[in-house]
């Protein structure tokens, strides 16, 4: 009782000091690198120019920058596509059977996503299962380059965040109450109608959150390019690892990696919109 | 008892002075100011939101106020925290420890005392004794029903020997009939235990059948302080005699003045009511009549019966016609609107041997009181 | 319509699946450079087995995610706790950094991470890579805690204030017994985080503390080697074994 307000003060400095150390001072870093110059002797030169960001917008660095946005975008609209059907048909399973599924969803959502990335070359390079198989059957007679590809990433990214879709898609379907469903068709929606009216609003948290966890990793997972795509930097995850470990070109790689916080920055907002929308609380 | 009453002449056991709480910009309290006697059992009563709730936090610590002062057996403890304030709460969802069974639960308070763990044993099964929980000592918590649970979080509360214990709505979750039973045993352990039990609560006639005195709230100000009778037949505002009880008023117009006594000229009739206000000619009054203060009767009755006279006061009587009646079980309600305009309810009584409503819609009647069982109050707004 | 839904849901797992599979069963597959099938052997996880470099990246991973894990649980609960009790400056800022956190980039954490370790001149190794581990972790804990704390009576801490507990018993006695279900679930998903981690650990070790994904990682990129499925297909089983268990105890919990 007599350290009373030494706990309480102790947590809250350890707190705040934690993450000032950790969250706010390393991000604040990188957005400083990102308007200074590089040097010989040092990664960062301290000053304010706008360079960076300038380079960033130059023809190699900018279709660098749309294509793996673009691939990302595309990853996310599949996966959005394939996950809500099946997390649907998942919510509307009976209890026993619908907690195995669930388990069967988890699992590859834990199981470390560079083992998984791994498992899709077996399926696709020359002598994979999926060459084989078209081979077998007389539908190809050289087995297909499906390694090295845009479409191997894609692939690749699909397979390993598809999980990330699912659940949250799952949870906001879970928590979808029927009754609106049933209202809306009282009140002579068509089902169609209702799907669009009533089911993807209330839904929207749930998807917008999906979204993020599969838009911002697809920028970022330099492995799956590494692996799947081979020695073409396809994502902007790749890019900046290369301007700091490579090129050494901190304040570039600083400028792109600021550039990916903004628009995380922009989807957090869109989530955060969404969930007030239905009076939700955050998170 | 005869201790208690001695020690209530001494200080008052809790006492705020000028206390106000500003949550948001908005006054919760505004310069409320109370003594708890020693021994009493005091009930706040209000509506939801009339700051009744904030009075308790604030007396028990979980709260600061914004200014004034409050203190405990004559110490000030305005910025004293909740665990060093000798008063103990009995929360209105209980508050149980979840992961605790009964008799750790119970023994908390003693444990963070640091008292020997068999004097605690011996404490605790006291305490369930007394509330009737013996042998619930390894019972989950969450397993209990509502009536036990809120057993339990009274004795956790009073094994402590608090100087007050604050009960916020303690009664509020549970059914009617155990409600009712809830009412005497807490009336019983109050006066069993001799501490000073405040009481918070929106139900009246829990407020009335508990408590010593009542507080009446509204709106963050105290608006009545009494006991139960007093502040029933003797409101000081409009306000607390809508609260406390189904009320008929009539608006008059003072006509001259005696001692204690006002001429009151309302709906046609002159009359003389008794009043402690200082009214001044002219000035519009309310009078306030309880419906079971009412008698009714049908004008046919009245013709044909003179030895009514007696009984029913025709010079202060209104005439008018039953609207209805509502068939209450034991009693029933006869809604009368008079020729001079207004409604006024009655209460009536069966009579021993006829269990039938007397009156029926359309009957002409006339509606009468005996003399100083009105409430004459100045007009408001 | 049904069997349409049947159909669909068992094409997805099918996709899922049947990677991870191949995988296990090739990691038996007698053949060392084709896919065709030539016989059963255990000869890969002899062979992993023996890889003592291998082993040692193992037990790294295993020691780094025991120890951010109950770091970052620690840490987590606290400011789990502060959030929920306590009004103080920057509360909110905290509280709505921790969600963005969840929500950054693993590559946006790693090099802003290293970019503090280099500007603070820290060797990369162990130390660092423990400190970003933590960093990656905490807010996952501090916001499973938080949620479980927020679905509790607040009054209870305030009866347990009441009854002479003062700030330090309050969590001793009644917050974190009430959350230690959350701060165990918050254990485990740091631990998986932390195991399954490359891009953090990528940025923030040296060549003095390699862990496991990242050797991985760099045996991966050379392509296809059985003893790499071997790997693979232990991961695969110890990750299934760790979320039936904990999906059981959840249940029972509940």
């Amino acid at each position: 009782m007599k350290n009373d307000g030494f706990f309480k003060l102790a947590v809250i400095v350890g707190v705040i000091s934690w993450m000032a150390i950790f969250a706010f001072v390393p991000n604040i870093l990188v957005f400083l690198a990102s308007f200074s110059s590089t040097s010989t002797q040092n990664f960062i030169e301290p000053g304010f120019s706008l360079s960076n960001y300038a380079r960033l917008m130059d023809t190699t660095h900018l279709s660098i920058l749309l294509s793996s946005l673009r691939l990302s975008g595309l990853v996310t609209v599949i996966c959005l596509v394939t996950a809500y059907p099946f997390a649907a048909i998942l919510a509307r399973t009976r209890k026993p059977l619908r907690n195995t599924l669930l388990l069967l969803v988890v699992i590859p959502f834990w199981t470390n996503s560079l083992v998984r990335t791994y498992a899709m070359t077996a399926m696709i390079n020359s002598s994979g299962i999926v060459n084989n198989v078209l081979l077998s059957l007389g539908i190809i007679d050289t087995p297909l380059a499906m390694m090295y590809t845009p479409g191997a990433v894609v692939l690749g990214l699909v397979y390993t965040l598809l999980p990330f879709m699912i659940l949250p898609l799952y949870a906001a379907l879970e928590r979808l109450d029927r009754r609106y469903l049933e209202a809306a068709r009282d009140l002579g929606a068509s089902p169609w109608r209702a799907f669009w009216k009533v089911v993807v609003p209330l839904t929207m948290p749930g998807i917008v959150s999906g979204c993020m966890l599969v838009f911002l990793p697809g920028i970022g997972m330099f492995y799956v390019s590494d692996v799947l795509g081979g020695a073409k930097a396809m994502l902007l995850g790749n890019f900046i690892r290369d301007q700091f470990l490579t090129t050494r070109d901190w304040p570039l790689g600083a400028a792109a990696s600021v550039t990916l916080t903004v628009l995380m920055g922009v989807m957090l907002l869109l989530y955060w919109k969404s969930a007030a929308r239905l009076g939700g609380k955050e998170a | 008892m005869t201790e208690s009453v001695a020690q209530s002449q001494a200080l008052p056991v809790v006492q705020l002075r000028n206390v106000a709480k500003v949550y948001d910009g908005q006054h919760a309290l505004k310069e409320v100011s109370l003594d708890v006697q020693r021994g009493e059992f005091l009930t706040i009563l209000g509506p939801s939101g009339c700051g009744k709730t904030t009075i308790l936090r604030l007396v028990a610590g979980f709260e600061g106020a914004t200014s004034g002062s409050i203190s405990i057996d004559g110490r000030d403890v305005t910025d004293l925290p909740p665990e060093r304030r000798n008063v103990n709460t009995v929360f209105q969802s209980y508050a149980l420890f979840p992961h605790m069974n009964v008799f750790d639960n119970v023994a908390f308070g003693l444990r963070m005392k640091g008292r020997p763990a068999t004097e605690i044993a011996t404490e605790v099964r006291e305490t369930l004794r007394l509330v009737q929980l013996e042998g619930f000592d390894t019972r989950a918590v969450g397993k209990l029903s509502g009536g036990q649970q809120q057993r339990v979080a009274i004795a956790r509360a009073i094994i402590n020997r608090p100087l007050v214990l604050l009960l916020d709505e303690p009664l509020s979750a549970l059914d009617y009939r155990l409600r009712k039973q809830m009412q005497l045993d807490l009336k019983h352990l109050q006066r069993k235990l001799g501490i000073t039990f405040v009481l918070v609560t929106h139900d009246q006639e829990e407020a009335f059948s508990m408590s010593d005195r009542v507080v009446v709230m509204n709106n963050g100000h105290i608006e009545q302080i009494g006991t139960p009778v007093s502040v029933y037949e003797e409101p000081r505002n409009l306000y607390v005699a809508r609260f406390v009880g189904e009320i008929n008023i009539i608006d008059a117009e003072v006509v001259e003045l005696g001692e204690n006594r006002a001429r009151v000229r309302a709906q046609g009739l002159d009359v003389f009511m008794r009043t402690s206000h200082a009214f001044r000619p002219k000035e519009k009054v309310h009078i306030l009549l309880r419906p079971e203060d009412l008698r009714v009767e049908t004008l046919k009755d009245l013709a044909e019966d003179p030895e009514l006279e007696d009984v029913f006061a025709r010079d202060r009587s209104l005439v008018g016609t039953v609207e209805e009646t509502i068939y209450k079980g034991a009693t029933y309600d006869v809604v009368v609107r008079l020729d001079a305009g207004g409604i006024v309810t009655a209460t009536e009584f069966f009579n021993e041997d006829d269990e039938t409503v007397y009156f029926k819609a359309s009957d002409r009647v006339a509606v009468s009181w005996v003399e100083g069982w009105e409430v004459v109050l100045p007009y408001e707004k | 319509m049904r069997k349409l839904r049947i159909l669909y849901a068992t094409l997805v797992f099918v996709f899922l699946y049947l990677p991870l599979g191949v995988m296990v069963v090739y990691s038996f597959n007698a053949s060392r450079f084709s896919m065709a099938w030539k016989g059963f052997t255990l000869d890969w996880y002899v062979k992993l087995f023996s890889n003592a470099a291998l082993m040692q990246a193992a037990l790294n991973s295993l020691l780094i995610a025991a120890l951010a894990a109950t770091c970052s649980s620690i840490l987590g609960t606290l400011i789990a706790m502060a959030l929920q009790r306590w009004r103080f400056p920057s509360r909110k800022v905290i509280h709505t950094s921790l969600f963005v956190m969840m929500m950054s980039p693993d590559i946006v954490i790693g090099i802003s991470l290293l970019v503090l370790f280099m500007a603070l001149s820290l060797p990369l190794g162990f130390w660092t890579l423990l400190m970003a581990h933590v960093t990656l972790c905490v807010p996952f804990v501090s916001i499973t805690v938080y949620g479980r704390l927020l679905g509790f009576d607040p009054h209870v801490v305030e009866a347990a204030r009441d009854l002479g507990a003062g700030e330090y018993e309050v969590f001793r006695h009644v917050v974190l017994p009430m959350v230690f279900p959350a701060v165990l679930a918050g254990w485990f998903l740091s631990f998986t985080l932390s195991i399954d981690d490359v891009i953090i650990s990528f940025f923030t070790t040296g060549p003095t503390f390699e862990v496991l994904p990242l050797r991985i990682y760099s045996m991966v990129r050379l392509g296809l080697k059985p003893e790499v499925n071997a790997l693979c297909a232990i991961m695969i089983l110890i990750t299934a074994v760790a979320v039936f268990v904990s999906q059981r105890f959840l249940k029972e919990k509940s």
